[in-house]
């Protein structure tokens, strides 16, 4: 039981967060490097989302050429324009994320950010190598499982890392500003 | 009654001729006195905004020293609890001003805190989609933990202790 008095030198030298929402048992590891098997799930979480994006546009040109009848057949997919755009969406997608906040929809799901080795958040012109590396060699991410610093093939050659961070994307910071 | 009209008017002449005479000395003996009551009150006036001054330099100077001696003999703090009613001073006292000096912002976070407030929360009515993120997080973490620890024994080094993720849950 800390004393008010202890809690509000604490609070002011930011030991203690404004209403910390992250379990106490995650707390001791916020800020650390991720392992390989949250990152890989990570991973697979923005696969699918960008699965469902194709899918999901798919359907709509589909829906749009019965519409406006042009063709009433279900065209078939080629696989290399699918994959090139899939590839592209992913790309174009982690790029955007990684600059913006360090966040994914995978890994705001798993509590992960990607950061320079800084500390520092991560520019466009870095953010995009990152993400096109991670596309063209996602291979690279199994590095982390043996570099003792759980840094992947991506991370060593462009000086990133990714750590776990439990707070949600709407901090109560934030919304203290949007008030 | 020609005798008494006589007599009256003889009077009223003699007083009539006396009266200069009178109204000078009253006139006089009038100035005098105001003289005297007005030097006197000057006087009196004088002698005593003296003797305040003197007796205020002299209180200015004695009185703390005497207070000072008193006060640090005595337990004042004793002697109010004892002949003061505290709680009588509290009651009448203006809330207000002090309740303005309280952070009370400071005090609402620092409760959450200390009740960890989050925790009740996400226990209570976190829903399930929360608790399987966290599950999901949490497997993820022990897998890599196991995986690390794999690792470190193939490899033949040492555990890395930095990267050693504990999610043995804190009990203090």
């Amino acid at each position: 039981m800390t004393s008010f008095k202890q809690f509000r030198a604490n609070f002011k030298s930011g030991e203690v967060a404004h209403f910390n929402v992250i379990p106490n048992r995650a707390r001791p590891f916020q800020g650390k490097t991720v392992g390989f098997t949250s990152r890989f799930i990570s991973v697979l979480i923005d696969m699918a989302l960008i699965a469902v994006l194709l899918a999901g546009a798919y359907g709509i040109w589909v829906a749009l050429r019965y519409v406006l009848g042009v063709f009433y057949d279900i065209p078939q997919l080629s696989g290399i324009p699918l994959l090139a755009v899939g590839y592209f969406l992913m790309w174009a997608y982690w790029t955007w994320s990684w600059a913006t906040g360090g966040k994914s929809l995978g890994n705001v799901l798993m509590g992960l950010r990607v950061q320079a080795n800084s500390g520092q958040p991560l520019r466009l012109g870095r953010s995009a190598a990152r993400s096109l590396l991670s596309v063209i060699f996602p291979i690279g991410l199994a590095w982390a499982i043996v570099n003792r610093k759980n840094h992947s093939v991506q991370d060593v050659i462009l000086r990133t890392q990714v750590v776990f961070d439990w707070t949600p994307l709407v901090s109560v910071e934030d919304q203290d500003t949007n008030a | 009654m020609e005798e008494e009209i006589e007599i009256d008017g003889s009077l009223f002449l003699s007083a009539g001729s006396l009266y200069p005479v009178v109204s000078g000395t009253v006139n006089a003996v009038e100035g005098a006195l105001g003289l005297a009551r007005y030097s006197t009150e000057t006087c009196v006036q004088l002698a005593s905004q003296v003797s305040k001054s003197a007796l205020n330099a002299f209180l200015d100077a004695v009185v703390p020293i005497t207070v000072n001696a008193v006060v640090s003999r005595v337990n004042i703090t004793e002697i109010v609890i004892q002949h003061v009613d505290i709680n009588a001073i509290v009651a009448r006292a203006n809330i207000e001003p002090i309740l303005d000096r309280i952070p009370m912002a400071e005090i609402a976070d620092y409760v959450i805190e200390e009740i960890d407030l989050p925790a009740l929360v996400r226990e209570s009515t976190g829903g399930v989609a929360d608790n399987i993120l966290g599950l999901l997080r949490f497997q993820a973490i022990e897998t890599d933990n196991f995986i690390s620890s794999v690792v470190d024994k193939v490899l033949f080094r040492n555990k890395t202790q930095d990267l050693e993720v504990s999610t043995k849950v804190d009990q203090s």
